[in-house]
């Protein structure tokens, strides 16, 4: 049962990581590998406010809002005009891979190479006991917040406007153009959304690892195609829920199996469900097989 | 034969050749318009399975590299006949998948040295070994770019449905080129865990991938010869600038990728002026004159 | 109904639309087959079906006696069946000849010489490759990249690569798109004597004077189901005919021979 409630606080990090991943690759139809760096750019944003003295709060806002920027400036610079100059699937993923690559080597000097302390001064800390399982307050928290953005997120796109807007460009983004949709706001903003999840992803990794170097990141970049893959493209519901299983499955592998399966679980579970149900758990099935 | 050459030298330009051979392991799959991340995983294999065998056995280091060929080659095989029937992306996601898995499972596992990876690998194939494997590579890549069959792999890429209603079999085609690049990059792995004899996980992974994807795009999917002279070139910029090894390489590679993804995004030997020099270059046999047979003649009224 | 190729009812659905109504069509060996009608009458549909671009949801497709309807694409040309597109699919990029050899692709790999050309001329598969070439009047194109040349010419390289699979059967997607009177009516004449030569030909396109020229038989597609068939000016004088598709008063006139 702990390592259940264990598993659910990990899944609420995957969940928001795959969220951002899900918006990206659903919206804008990018498999972007620059997002482990969005993640490690939110935290070290929110790192940099605390040096500067802002309380945890203001620096988890500061987080969020330098996931967003990172995010936006990726779509900016780089996604936007290889789509102009018609790119292909393979272009977009060779792309964000050489920014990953170069944002990670800006951050490496930025940070001197070194590993910085995260303090954790000022977040939730200790642990809610419920019977005779102990939840740290941290990992309830993020679980907690992973499951109302995602609800949000999931009410923005059902009931406003702009929600409409977003899957009308999903669905085509040429006709979504013709019907006056403002194509290029609509993935600006989405990519601001969705680095803004991630960047909070990397602000909670941070504060639970109470560490934080220019590679914290990479690890999960695996992990978040993971839960988009199983919840199924575009599938935020999905996004949430892979999210969770993921961090149950990972969880009960190492208590049960062996430690590796700390990173394993996640390469594991991308290769099953390629094999087995490609469309993972809500995705459809034409975009996937040839 | 390369014994005139100092030790620093051949050293490097050993390290060059090997890399020019992960290269074009990568670059005749994009010819093909197969879009693998896969080939860290290959190398790894390739490095690894001679490492072990040379240092856990009394085997030749002949008998490493040749151990390291066919196991990626085998390992390659499987895994096209898993992740081939997926689209694109999910291609790109499971091969890139693959990798990682790879790299995980050598820094897990005892028999690999976990962390810490094998050291004292004994020396196998040195400067002239290795030129000669980069020459016949060569011969190989051009001998198939002048066959039937390399016309089937470039018509694969450009319309694959078109290829095969033409009559090539293009599940077949795309599986054995897989499982060759696979056992190419794996005999570059080896090589490169003989030269430098010592070798760990994190040598494999996402950097090595980036920097081959640069020089792969760079030199484009028209002629082997591309990639060739974009890695030559690549290695020559970065020792004369004196970037090697460090983080600004990685950020340069990062941002070869990015420009040529969107400038030129089937590369140099694509490219016109390529094509300009090529065609002048070229010894262009005259458009034959046929003489026309009996049974069908030419309709449009001209004799030829 | 004649041998060589039979579609036999035939039907697809592409979510509401029915495309093709329990369809039923023959080519026989050495015939011309005229396949006429409205655009999104379902004409292509069938051809991609036939070729294994799509399946059908009923029915099957029979070459040589023997079901086709499940066959993998690539068999298909071993099978000696061919096609062009209607919305041309060459290699981009590419030259001329080079297209036209991707299409003598089996032959390649069988180490088979040509069936069409006599041994003493055709001494390699380049050779052959240029005869070809010829016959469509693109001999000195060979080394010309297909994406610079103009529209009519690309659709004759498409022909032309066809025609190398040396097939026994071809299906002809709008084949003269796009041509003058005058390339029209060359392709024709190419057209009658591949049939002479024991190929079937279903040939699916626009221009009445071609079908009435080079066909034996033709069919009216409407709306997924053939409406007629039988001899060109037959058909072409019925009124359900005209109205349907040609429009009222259109002179079928043949070439002078």
């Amino acid at each position: 049962m702990q390592q259940l409630v264990n598993g659910l606080g990990l899944g609420g990090t995957y969940a928001l990581l795959g969220l951002g991943l899900t918006l990206i690759w659903g919206v804008l139809g990018v498999l972007t590998f620059a997002q482990a760096q969005v993640m490690t750019w939110g935290a070290f944003g929110s790192l940099a406010a605390i040096s500067l003295g802002a309380p945890a709060s203001v620096a988890v806002l500061c987080g969020v809002v330098a996931g967003a920027l990172v995010c936006m400036a990726i779509d900016s610079v780089v996604i936007n005009p290889i789509r102009r100059r018609g790119g292909t699937d393979f272009s977009f993923v060779a792309a964000t891979m050489g920014v990953a690559v170069a944002l990670s080597a800006v951050l490496q000097w930025l940070s001197k190479s070194e590993s910085h302390v995260f303090p954790q001064a000022g977040f939730p800390t200790g642990a809610i006991h419920l019977g005779e399982v102990i939840v740290p307050t941290l990992q309830a928290v993020v679980l907690l917040s992973g499951l109302v953005l995602g609800g949000v997120l999931m009410l923005v796109l059902r009931l406003t406007s702009f929600g409409r807007q977003v899957r009308a460009v999903v669905l085509s983004r040429e006709v979504s153009a013709l019907l006056g949709i403002n194509v290029r706001m609509v993935y600006v903003l989405t990519s601001a959304i969705a680095g803004a999840v991630t960047g909070l992803a990397g602000v909670f990794l941070a504060v639970s690892n109470a560490n934080l170097s220019y590679s914290s990141g990479d690890s999960l970049l695996l992990v978040a195609f993971a839960v988009a893959v199983l919840g199924g493209i575009g599938s935020l519901g999905g996004a949430l829920v892979g999210g969770l299983l993921l961090g149950v499955a990972q969880v009960m592998a190492v208590a049960h199996l062996s430690s590796a399966f700390q990173q394993g679980a996640a390469y594991i579970a991308i290769l099953l469900v390629l094999a087995v149900r490609p469309q993972g758990l809500f995705g459809s099935r034409e975009m996937v097989r040839v | 034969m390369f014994n005139w050459v100092p030790a620093y030298q051949a050293f490097e330009i050993s390290s060059t050749l090997i890399t020019l051979l992960i290269v074009l392991s990568v670059s005749t799959l994009f010819e093909c318009g197969i879009f693998s991340l896969a080939v860290g995983g290959f190398v790894a294999i390739g490095g690894y399975s001679a490492g072990v065998l040379t240092t856990k056995t009394s085997a030749t280091p002949a008998l490493g590299m040749m151990l390291g060929t066919v196991l990626s080659a085998g390992v390659a095989l499987v895994l096209g006949l898993v992740v081939f029937r997926l689209k694109g992306i999910y291609l790109a996601l499971g091969t890139f998948a693959f990798a990682q898995l790879v790299l995980l499972l050598a820094s897990n596992w005892e028999l690999t040295g976990s962390v810490n990876g094998i050291y004292g690998i004994p020396p196998g194939l040195g400067l002239g070994g290795l030129v000669l494997a980069v020459v016949a590579l060569c011969i190989v890549l051009q001998l198939l770019r002048a066959s039937y069959r390399g016309r089937a792999i470039r018509a694969i890429r450009l319309s694959e449905r078109t290829a095969e209603a033409l009559g090539v079999h293009v599940a077949r085609y795309r599986l054995v080129l897989f499982a060759l690049c696979g056992g190419l990059a794996g005999f570059a792995g080896a090589c490169n865990a003989q030269l430098v004899g010592v070798i760990s996980a994190d040598q494999y992974g996402f950097s090595l991938l980036v920097t081959v994807f640069a020089f792969a795009l760079v030199g484009g999917t028209g002629h082997w010869l591309g990639p060739v002279l974009a890695t030559v070139f690549f290695t020559v910029l970065q020792q004369v600038l004196g970037y090697s090894g460090s983080q600004w390489e990685q950020f340069a590679y990062g941002v070869a990728v990015i420009l040529v993804v969107a400038l030129a995004p089937n590369g140099i030997s694509e490219s016109t002026p390529w094509r300009w020099t090529a065609a002048r270059l070229g010894k262009r046999r005259p458009a034959r004159r046929a003489s026309l047979p009996l049974e069908l003649h030419s309709p449009l009224g001209r004799d030829t | 109904m004649t041998g060589l190729l039979r579609v036999q009812e035939v039907t697809k659905s592409f979510g509401g639309v029915r495309a093709l109504r329990s369809l039923s069509l023959g080519v026989g060996e050495g015939e011309v087959v005229g396949l006429v009608g409205p655009n999104g009458a379902g004409k292509t549909t069938l051809i991609n079906v036939i070729t294994g671009y799509t399946r059908a949801d009923e029915g099957s497709v029979v070459l040589d006696d023997r079901d086709i309807t499940r066959v993998r694409a690539h068999l298909l040309a071993s099978l000696g069946l061919a096609r062009t597109f209607q919305t041309l699919q060459l290699f981009e990029n590419t030259s001329v000849l080079d297209n036209v050899l991707v299409g003598r692709h089996l032959s390649f790999a069988a180490r088979r010489p040509s069936m069409w050309f006599r041994r003493g001329n055709a001494s390699g598969q380049r050779e052959l490759a240029h005869k070809l070439l010829a016959l469509l009047d693109l001999a000195g194109l060979a080394d010309q990249n297909v994406s610079d040349l103009p529209y009519g010419v690309r659709r004759r390289v498409e022909i032309a690569r066809a025609l190398a699979v040396e097939p026994r059967t071809l299906l002809l997607d709008e084949p003269t798109a796009g041509m003058s009177t005058e390339e029209s009516d060359a392709v024709g004449e190419l057209i009658s004597q591949v049939a002479g030569r024991g190929t079937g030909v279903l040939l699916v396109d626009h221009n009445p004077a071609l079908i009435a020229d080079t066909c034996s038989r033709v069919g009216v597609l409407v709306e997924g189901s053939v409406m007629a068939m039988g001899e060109p000016a037959e058909v072409f004088a019925m009124p359900e005919v005209r109205s349907a598709y040609l429009g009222s008063e259109v002179e079928v006139s043949h070439r002078a021979t």
